[in-house]
């Protein structure tokens, strides 16, 4: 179940208000205050390297649906919600480039969402652990670890019902438990 | 904001077992980030910018249609009212941009998807304008092949040129669109030729004078640029061959697919602008075309059944231009759609020049919707999105090796608009 907007969340929807009835200075200041918590979210998706193209395309849309978003959620839920939609566009973007740059004979991999490598040795941080998780594995636990969303939030954002959620994240935990013990090899 | 994790006080109940690993996953810090807001608000006045000019095309468009209706004319469709209106004024450019154009329920880009997408498309297309502007030369021309000699340039500036102009062009683009009027004009040889006398003149020659016909219905006209266009497109008709098709600007060549098309666009495009004198050529090009195509919809590059590069490109070619021309008969055309639309879901390699043909094809008739959407979703996905090449396409495909980044990118362009 989404959680009902709180005070923070009654402040943005009504900069999002005021940005509906074109005072652009209430958009910035939505920009402000989530641009660094996007930026996070889509580096901790796996595409540091896009991430600030895809935070500007999510607030873009947010612009574009001012007038149709309806306060009935927390705003973080309906941010969150856009931003995972301009990340299935990414990755549906970038497969259909990867293919066609692979019918070009170019290496896919170049540019591949999370096909580029990640530097560093043998420390584990968290672009380490969050690779080996699958990708909806990993979009639940960036929601409800990273973002701190509740479950019913992170299924509203994600589409799946609140027991998905639930049990993907508790799957993809008990995987990177089992990885940090040594139970499985490192790649 | 920060981010908020749940590794505090709002960690889930049933997941508190892995609080260990909770810890290394929130212990990174978050990448840096600038302040977003001046961009975000830069691109938001920029796309209002722009709905204002396609609004402002639409109002006039409906004026038209109101001052005069299609019952008081059913021998004309309101396109072929605004050509007319364009012929009458010569001065006049025509009112409706190709954005505009875009909106008309006859359209499929107008379908559910294609609205769905038209933020992001609209940000590619913006992506794209930055880098042309950005990479135009001091004379006013883009080069073929960056820090070589190039006998293209003329050609790539062209495609450029009509990369430009595939929205209502602001201040930057109208003026960039000028300076490269001048080079054009400026690189012709005695007789009107643009560009060098070189075997693939054809191709330079006619892009150019398609460039400078759909120039005129968009900005004021230019004396030189319309005495360079008149000359130039004089200069195609001459050089039509007895059979009605054109070949390269050297002896002895065949007739060929390829450059018929090429001339059939900039004579079209010119009758569009209102340039009259020539529907002779155009329908003895019309026909060449018709007589290159196979029964089973397949067009061939010297003759019906000719195939030295395969057929997927010169069959989508052929349908554009006989769609664009209104001059074709439908069934030959809906043969013709359904192999595009097989070839367009079905390729080996990835090729920008077929993409656009593709392309223009299957957005001209209803049923190519579907194959259309995906279509420009690939072509889109290639775009550059960082570093020094942002906004731009690579120049990967076998046509690339002659044009460069610049036709890469212009025909990336003109194959999202459909143009």
């Amino acid at each position: 179940m989404a959680q009902a907007p709180d005070e923070a969340s009654r402040e943005e929807w009504a900069w999002l208000s005021r940005a509906a009835h074109g005072d652009d200075e209430a958009f910035a200041s939505l920009v402000r205050r989530y641009q660094g918590r996007l930026m996070n979210f889509f580096a901790r998706l796996g595409d540091q390297g896009h991430a600030e193209d895809l935070v500007q395309e999510t607030f873009m849309r947010l612009y574009r649906n001012r007038k149709r978003a309806r306060p009935d959620a927390r705003f973080t839920t309906y941010l969150h919600t856009l931003a995972h939609r301009v990340w299935v566009d990414h990755v549906r973007r970038s497969t259909r480039r990867a293919d066609a740059l692979a019918r070009a004979g170019r290496d896919p991999l170049l540019v591949h969402p999370g096909g580029v490598p990640v530097p560093g040795g043998g420390r584990i941080d968290a672009d380490r652990l969050l690779a080996r998780l699958s990708p909806e594995h990993r979009e639940a636990i960036v929601c409800v670890i990273l973002e701190g969303l509740e479950y019913g939030e992170a299924a509203v954002v994600l589409g799946v019902p609140e027991g998905t959620v639930k049990s993907r994240v508790h799957y993809a935990l008990r995987h990177l438990r089992q990885f940090i013990d040594g139970k499985e090899p490192v790649p | 904001m920060r981010p908020e994790p749940a590794s505090g006080k709002n960690l889930p109940e049933d997941v508190a077992e892995f609080r260990d690993v909770i810890e290394v996953l929130t212990a990174s810090p978050p990448p840096p980030v600038d302040d977003l807001a001046p961009r975000v608000l830069s691109r938001i006045r920029r796309r209002r910018m722009q709905r204002r000019v396609v609004l402002t095309g639409l109002v006039a468009c409906a004026v038209g249609f109101l001052a005069w209706p299609p019952w008081e004319g059913p021998d004309l469709t309101l396109g072929q009212k605004a050509r007319v209106s364009a012929a009458d004024d010569w001065q006049q450019p025509e009112s409706p941009s190709p954005s505009s154009f875009a909106l008309m329920p006859a359209d499929p880009r107008s379908s559910s998807t294609a609205l769905r997408d038209v933020g992001s498309l609209e940000t590619s297309l913006a992506m794209a304008r930055e880098w042309l502007i950005r990479h135009q030369h001091p004379d006013g021309g883009w080069e073929s092949i960056e820090g070589r000699p190039s006998s293209y340039r003329v050609g790539a500036t062209s495609l450029a040129m009509l990369a430009l102009m595939v929205d209502s062009p602001d201040d930057a683009v109208a003026e960039a669109l000028r300076r490269a009027r001048d080079f054009l004009v400026s690189n012709r040889q005695a007789d009107g030729l643009f560009g060098p006398a070189i075997t693939g003149s054809a191709y330079n020659h006619a892009l150019a004078c398609l460039a400078l016909a759909r120039l005129e219905a968009l900005l004021p006209s230019d004396r030189q640029g319309a005495e360079a266009l008149h000359r130039g497109l004089s200069l195609l008709a001459r050089g039509q061959h007895a059979d009605g098709g054109w070949g390269y600007f050297r002896e002895g060549a065949e007739p060929n697919t390829g450059v018929t098309v090429w001339v059939l666009e900039a004579l079209l495009e010119a009758e569009r602008a209102g340039i009259t004198g020539f529907t002779k050529e155009i329908e003895r090009g019309i026909a060449w075309l018709e007589r290159a195509i196979s029964t089973d919809g397949r067009a061939g590059y010297r003759r019906a059944g000719d195939f030295p590069n395969g057929p997927e490109t010169l069959t989508a070619a052929v349908a554009a231009c006989l769609l664009k021309s209104k001059r074709a008969p439908s069934p030959l055309v809906a043969r013709m759609i359904e192999r595009v639309r097989a070839d367009a879901t079905h390729f080996e390699v990835f090729d920008y020049y077929r993409c656009f043909f593709q392309s223009a094809a299957l957005a001209a008739v209803p049923e190519g919707v579907g194959d259309w959407e995906s279509l420009v979703a690939t072509v889109q996905s290639l775009q550059e999105t960082s570093g020094d090449d942002a906004g731009s396409w690579p120049p990967i495909d076998r046509w690339s090796r002659a044009g460069g980044r610049a036709y890469s990118t212009a025909m990336a362009v003109l194959a999202l608009r459909s143009l």
